[in-house]
């Protein structure tokens, strides 16, 4: 911990973990000197420079231990010139930095062989290999993983995820396990408000809340898997899970549906598995139980595992919910690890600028943020680690459309007026499926600044299960209306391919500042 | 305790696995020491002349290495400390009086007793034992000195100190008799390293999340393959090495609290002296020396040098098991150019019980396979590839887009990226990567439509032949499936000449009862839930939206290779039968629309493989 030269080192313990905090205006660079050292199960290229972003909060941790060196402002170095706003006083300091060997990458490095002899079972008997009695064969059958993750609020869900699938693609075999995210309110492979799923097949780097899991696919030249996902997104449209739970559960089916025809061709997927993040409110929702989500989760995906993060009533209520009596067909283990101590809890407005970042990410990239020190310079010339600091800067197009150019559908009942404004006597009974026509010219529709997802349908739905079963193939922003023209400009990632599609609303809105 | 339970690893003597061993009679004779052996009972006062008559007795009865009768005498022996004097005087006659295939089962009684109950015995053996161990040593064939000098090498640690078990004068002059103390044989030390192997290949079955006793015993079976070659000053290091070893396992090895209930148990798997598949004795009659020619033909010598293994035992000697080891494996090499097949054999070998505990609190032993050696790494990422060729060819592969990326993004500063459309859920499920695709057999997709058809009707049949046994008292009410609202029809059925009332086609889940044919399908279809919840919605006040499904089209001719239109259609007219009394009293709910197996069988799979026609 020494300060020389503009550089703060710090020395990581074995197991051990430096854990910081970014602020929002002033990313930090660091650089593995000494040791390996991995961010979430992603290891980290020795001597290159990583930069961390947009009130970035991770942790770097290290098995054996070893030493980085984080940027850090020279004493009596002169103020620099160009800021603009950030504070002169600081620079390229996290706003909370601190050691601690407090970690509970055991529970995921167990869980982890665990999963890995799952698979290398399931491979074989895919292969048709005789099985080898004289392994180890406490691990159950010849199902690859597939786990569902669930657990309290800030208890680590998806770094829990994120840690297990960087450690699943690591292996000396090919392994490319599926990622479902089941929690709406982080954006995941792309904006908040979807679920999706998407194969994962090499390290998932951390940088920035902005792009949690990876970057999805760009026009730009990319080097990485992790910069050119593919994933399937199904919208739901609203950050939270009780909003539209029947909706949630709807498409947890369909998303489920979707992924298995998949697995059908694709066996390497197949025999890897699938991790399933979720919101903390699935296990607590208003339907016929508070655990309904959790059983239509658990049978649709066959989930075999159910890893609840610190939570020791949750975890016998699983044990209980999916004993052998209930599922004598389906066996479920469920198994509790422990919350680290490094999860930050996140206040809503925290998540708030969160969701913002990564709608801003999904049209705008993520320009280069460098810490004031290596302003200037180019990402060229910094060695930076890994491709997610790459300066991925995008050019979304703003377009104008006839209202008649899209179809705009709400989908479950949200009523434009309160119900107590109708006439007495009248009721609105709408399905929480019910796709609801909007027309943006009636005065009332107020969807400006919504967002809005496309849907991969072309042409006319043939029926309205279409509308709500479709995955959507994008995303766009209404950012004005001419009423008299009938004609509103929407920005959109792309410049073409919108006129005819059906467009879905939410309870999204974005201003474009 | 005893190292006698895991005699029979020694790769030698596998063939004793094989052998029925003759304790069963004794269990039978001997039942109350041998059934109820863990109960503290106050042993009944008895005099000297009846002990000895007792004693003798049973000890009549050891003339094959019988477990209970061990056990048994053992028990006794440790229950009656103030006769000391007259089990040892008992067992040395017994010892000398009978002949040589005999004696043996005697010595490892006397081993137990010592190690058991060491106050007062071991002290007691000590002045005799010299003399008679060596008179029986040498009247007794070849393999049995072999299992002799195996057991007498367990006596070097044997107290409960982990010293000699009858003091190190003792012990000195036995083993001086072969000459041990001094110039070690091959031979010497390949008994030592058994029982040490043994010792760590215990301990590894007590303690299977020790990460270091795997590496220890490869080490050793490393180390015996290299014995027969090595000079003797090699062989001194190594023994000298060993013994360290066989202590400090000792010692770590977790011992069982002293007391009757743990009276060792092992001798079960020993067998009399006579060995039929005994392979030829490694030992000649005369000693020392004990040339090394006379070993079974070791494997070939390998690369191996003999120093390097030596240092290797010491190195991992001097590592405390139970501290977190996460240094680079040294034995079982984890390394970049271990194939596929070893790689997942190594995985498959750590043993991990999955249970939250042992997630939690185990050491973790994946860490050689998270930081593979020597695999290629790509240093601008840190991602790892495979060894080998594939992998060397898949790490330039991915230099090169690296290189592509760089020299493209400084091309193209300023020049508008953006993002593209998702690829849509048709291409996001066909769109399989190359090395993903099943290139084998296809099980289920490649069955023609007749076999589809043949197993989509055994599945019927499987789920219409489930029923529930109705609880008694409820044979008169009318139960209705959750999902069609159609009743379920009551058999009785007939068993054995006793008969129960059943409903028949029906399954309970989550204390509801379905039809087991509409539970089906509704688990493999997504929107009947939904369907099914509105349909009641409907009724209650709003019909036109549970019309639209009216206005659904008809579903175009579908070529789903899952579920063809004739199974589900079977499914339907089979449930008829199954449930055929249709309330026709239920007006607000028309049964052609909703929740009927016709409309829900429709609405299947084929409907999402439809649109991917269509798209």
């Amino acid at each position: 911990m020494s300060n020389e030269g503009g550089l703060r080192e710090w020395k990581i313990g074995p197991q051990s973990e430096y854990r910081f905090e970014v602020d929002s205006k002033r990313p930090i660079a660091i650089k593995v000197i000494q040791g390996n050292a991995e961010v979430f199960g992603s290891e980290m290229a020795p001597g290159r420079m990583y930069l961390f972003s947009s009130e970035c909060k991770a942790a770097i941790f290290s098995w054996e231990g070893c030493t980085i060196q984080r940027l850090d402002r020279p004493h009596g170095l002169p103020q620099p010139n160009n800021t603009s706003d950030v504070p002169p006083h600081v620079t390229g300091k996290p706003s909370t930095e601190y050691l601690s060997d407090e970690t509970t990458m055991t529970a995921y490095a167990n869980l982890h062989l665990v999963f890995e002899q799952m698979r290398v079972r399931s491979r074989r008997a895919e292969r048709g290999a005789t099985p080898d009695l004289t392994e180890n064969t406490d691990t159950m059958g010849y199902e690859p993983p597939r786990v569902l993750v669930i657990g309290p609020e800030h208890s680590g869900k998806t770094t829990a995820c994120k840690i297990l699938a960087n450690y699943a693609v690591r292996g000396m075999a090919a392994c490319a396990p599926v990622y479902i995210n089941l929690d709406p309110s982080d954006g995941g492979f792309t904006i908040p408000g979807t679920l999706t799923a998407c194969p994962i097949d090499s390290p998932i780097p951390t940088s920035s809340p902005a792009n949690p899991l990876g970057i999805s696919a760009t026009s730009a030249p990319t080097a990485l898997s992790s910069s050119k996902l593919i994933p399937l997104v199904h919208w739901y449209g609203h950050p939270d899970v009780q909003k539209n739970p029947r909706l949630v559960e709807h498409l947890i089916r369909v998303l489920n549906n979707n992924v298995q025809e998949r697995l059908e061709d694709d066996v390497l997927s197949r025999t890897s598995g699938l991790f399933i993040d979720t919101s903390a409110n699935l296990s607590s929702i208003p339907l016929d139980d508070k655990y309904t989500l959790v059983k239509t989760t658990v049978l649709a995906f066959r989930v075999n595992m159910i890893v609840v993060i610190g939570n020791e009533k949750l975890t016998v209520e699983m044990q209980k919910l999916f004993s052998e009596q209930s599922y004598p067909d389906h066996p479920v283990t469920v198994l509790k690890i422990p919350r680290s101590p490094g999860v930050a809890d996140l206040d809503a407005a925290y998540k708030e600028r969160i969701q913002n970042y990564q709608l801003r990410n999904y049209f705008y990239g993520a320009p280069l943020q460098l810490p004031e020190e290596l302003a200037g310079q180019s990402a060229g010339s910094l060695k930076l680690g890994g491709e997610a600091s790459m300066d991925l800067t995008l050019s979304p197009h703003s377009t104008v459309l006839s209202f008649d150019d899209i179809h705009i559908y709400r989908i479950g009942q949200e009523s434009f007026a309160p119900t107590s404004a109708l006439p007495i006597g009248a009721s609105r009974i709408l399905g929480e499926m019910q796709p609801v026509k909007i027309d943006p010219s009636q005065p009332g529709a107020r969807i400006v600044g919504s967002l809005l997802a496309v849907s991969s349908l072309v042409g006319v739905p043939e029926s309205e299960e279409d509308i709500v079963d479709a995955d959507v193939i994008g995303f766009i922003v209404i950012t004005s209306m001419d009423m008299e023209a009938k004609k509103m400009t929407v920005l959109a990632p792309v410049a073409t391919g919108l006129s005819g599609r059906i467009v879905l609303t939410g309870s999204f809105e974005w201003q474009d500042v | 305790m005893s190292v006698y339970n895991a005699y029979p690893a020694h790769g030698s003597n596998a063939s004793y696995y094989s052998q029925t061993h003759n304790s069963q009679p004794y269990q039978q004779q001997y039942p109350a020491y041998y059934t109820a052996p863990t109960t503290q009972q106050q042993p009944p006062a008895l005099d000297e002349n009846s002990f000895r008559s007792l004693y003798t007795q049973r000890l009549g009865a050891l003339t094959v290495n019988s477990r209970p009768i061990i056990q048994d005498l053992s028990m006794l022996a440790q229950n009656y400390p103030q006769m000391a004097h007259i089990v040892v005087e008992s067992i040395e006659r017994q010892v000398r009086m009978m002949s040589a295939p005999f004696k043996l089962p005697l010595f490892y009684l006397l081993d137990s007793i010592a190690k058991n109950a060491f106050h007062p015995y071991a002290a007691a053996f000590a002045p005799r034992i010299v003399r008679l161990f060596l008179d029986s040593y040498h009247a007794v064939d070849q393999p049995t000195q072999h299992k002799m000098r195996e057991m007498m090498a367990t006596w070097r640690s044997g107290s409960p100190d982990h010293r000699e078990l009858f003091g190190s004068a003792v012990q000195s002059e036995i083993e001086r008799v072969w000459g041990t103390s001094r110039m070690p044989t091959s031979n010497q030390v390949l008994t030592e390293l058994d029982v040490v192997l043994v010792q760590k290949e215990r301990a590894a079955q007590q303690n299977p999340y020790d990460e270091l006793l795997p590496r220890h015993i490869t080490a050793l079976h490393e180390l015996k393959r290299m014995i027969p070659t090595m000079n003797t000053s090699d062989l001194t290091a190594t023994l000298t090495r060993l013994r360290e070893m066989a202590r400090a396992s000792v010692s770590v090895v977790q011992q069982p609290p002293p007391g009757p209930t743990n009276v060792p148990n092992p001798y079960a798997s020993f067998q009399a002296p006579q060995l039929p598949n005994y392979p030829p004795p490694p030992v000649a009659n005369s000693f020392p020396p004990i040339p090394p020619s006379g070993l079974p033909a070791p494997l070939p010598a390998t690369g191996f040098n003999a120093q390097n293994i030596i240092s290797l035992l010491s190195s991992i000697t001097s590592l405390q098991p139970g501290k977190l080891s996460v240094d680079t494996p040294v034995s079982v090499e984890i390394s970049a150019s271990m194939s596929l097949e070893d790689y997942e054999k190594a995985i498959l070998q750590r043993k991990i019980k999955v249970t939250s505990t042992d997630i939690s609190r185990t050491k973790p032993q994946i860490l050689p396979f998270l930081y593979i050696k020597d695999s290629p790494q790509c240093n601008e990422c840190g991602i790892r590839f495979p060894a080998g060729e594939d992998g060397k060819v898949k790490l330039r592969d991915h230099l090169d887009q690296h290189f592509r990326q760089n020299t493209k993004s400084s091309e193209n500063v300023g020049r508008g990226f953006s993002r593209s459309w998702f690829v849509g859920r048709k291409n996001w499920v066909s769109d399989i990567p190359e090395h993903s695709l099943n290139k084998g057999k296809r099980p289920l997709a490649k069955m023609s439509e007749k076999q589809k058809a043949e197993v989509a009707e055994a599945t019927r049949k499987e789920l219409e032949a489930k029923y529930i046994i109705v609880p008694p008292g409820e044979e008169g009410k009318e139960l209705r499936c959750a999902i069609c609202m159609e009743k379920i029809s009551l058999e009785f059925m007939e068993e054995d000449g006793d008969g129960d009332w059943v409903w028949k086609n029906a399954v309970k889940v989550d204390n509801k009862i379905y039809h087991a044919t509409c539970h089906h399908d509704w688990a493999n279809s997504t929107f009947n839930k939904q369907r099914l919840l509105e349909g009641e919605m409907s009724r209650q006040g709003t019909p036109d939206t549970s019309s639209r499904m009216d206005t659904t089209p008809l579903r175009l001719k579908s070529d789903s290779p899952k579920t063809p239109p004739s199974q589900l259609l079977s499914i339907a007219g089979t449930k008829r039968k199954a449930a055929p009394s249709i309330d026709t009293a239920k007006p607000a709910s028309p049964s052609s629309k909703e929740g009927t197996p016709v409309v829900r069988g429709d609405d299947d799979e084929p409907r999402i493989k439809r649109r991917a026609i269509q798209v």
